[in-house]
């Protein structure tokens, strides 16, 4: 939209340099607010980022918890990781409530799909670590996302990730 | 490289956290000469290449951002005394320990990506060795859910 302006006069030449002031500030707005409304009209929030890294630890808490079951030979490896990753789900999930003002986001998924009985307790293991990699890098995606507490608890759930991977290594 | 200026409590912990690598690279040195299993000595070097290569990193991050890193200090003290192998390990796990939880803080406190994939980088490997060690030297839990925390 472009505003016309009379060609200026002399002698109200100030009074003028006023309005216009004016006048191109209302423009300005005027160019502004229909973005303005489209913003705030879709205004549907963003799933929370820890939402996935939530689900993630506990779907991986399961996995070690059957292999502890199924593979006595890394059983106390396997439980080390399943308490750390139950650790990790619920240190997330109540920050997750917490942000959510109590109001209940949870999701339930399916039992995880990652399960399935290997022969091997080396097959075993590789899919603990498999788990661990992933669910580090799940995590160290999402740090950039946040920003203060929340950025230093994925941050931390993924370096978790990341030692607890030694267990099995 | 980038100018970014960092806020007043991100610099003050990435100084901390540059400390406490001043202190790793230290302690790393002197545990060199407790090691006595080859396979020990060579995880030792690799991690003392990786706390200098952190200490640099952080180093020029400080400078670029125009504040004065701080310098090492010319010895450190272990929690306890250092006197073979395991104790030299342990010395080793509470440098990990300090690192840790001086780039939470970094990462707690950052605004600038640079910066915040520095804090993770070095939290997530001081993580990982500090497991190493304690898998090492028998400790449990071996890996802390959150380290950095614990």
């Amino acid at each position: 939209m472009t505003v016309d302006f009379p060609p200026r006069i002399g002698r109200d030449a100030p009074a003028g340099n006023v309005d216009r002031r004016t006048l191109l500030r209302l423009s300005a707005l005027a160019t502004l607010s229909p973005a303005l409304l489209s913003c705030s009209g879709s205004a549907e929030p963003d799933p929370d980022p820890l939402l996935e890294l939530a689900e993630t630890a506990r779907a991986d808490a399961e996995l070690a918890r059957a292999t502890a079951e199924s593979h006595p030979e890394i059983a106390g490896s396997a439980r080390v990781i399943a308490d750390a990753r139950e650790e990790h789900a619920g240190k997330l999930r109540r920050e997750i409530d917490r942000l959510a003002g109590g109001e209940s986001t949870r999701t339930s998924t399916a039992p995880s799909e990652r399960q399935g009985n290997a022969a091997g307790a080396e097959q075993a293991a590789e899919r603990l670590r498999t788990a661990l990699q992933e669910a580090q890098r799940q995590a160290a995606r999402t740090v950039p996302e946040l920003s203060g507490y929340r950025a230093g608890l994925a941050g931390c759930v993924s370096a978790g990730c990341a030692g607890l991977r030694e267990v099995v290594a | 490289m980038s100018t970014t200026e960092l806020s007043e409590s991100s610099e003050q912990a990435a100084r901390k956290a540059l400390e406490a690598e001043h202190a790793a690279v230290w302690l790393y040195g002197l545990a060199t000469a407790f090691t006595e299993e080859p396979k020990v000595r060579s995880e030792v070097d690799e991690a003392a290449a990786t706390h200098r290569e952190h200490r640099d990193r952080a180093r020029r991050l400080l400078r670029a951002a125009g504040a004065a890193p701080p310098s090492a200090e010319p010895a450190y003290r272990p929690p306890k005394a250092v006197t073979d192998q395991n104790s030299a390990l342990r010395a080793l796990l509470a440098a990990e320990q300090d690192c840790s939880v001086g780039w939470l803080a970094v990462l707690e406190r950052s605004e600038s990506r640079q910066l915040s994939e520095l804090a993770l980088t070095c939290l997530t490997e001081a993580a990982t060795r500090a497991t190493r060690w304690r898998l090492r030297l028998g400790i449990e839990p071996s890996a802390p859910a959150f380290p950095g925390r614990e």
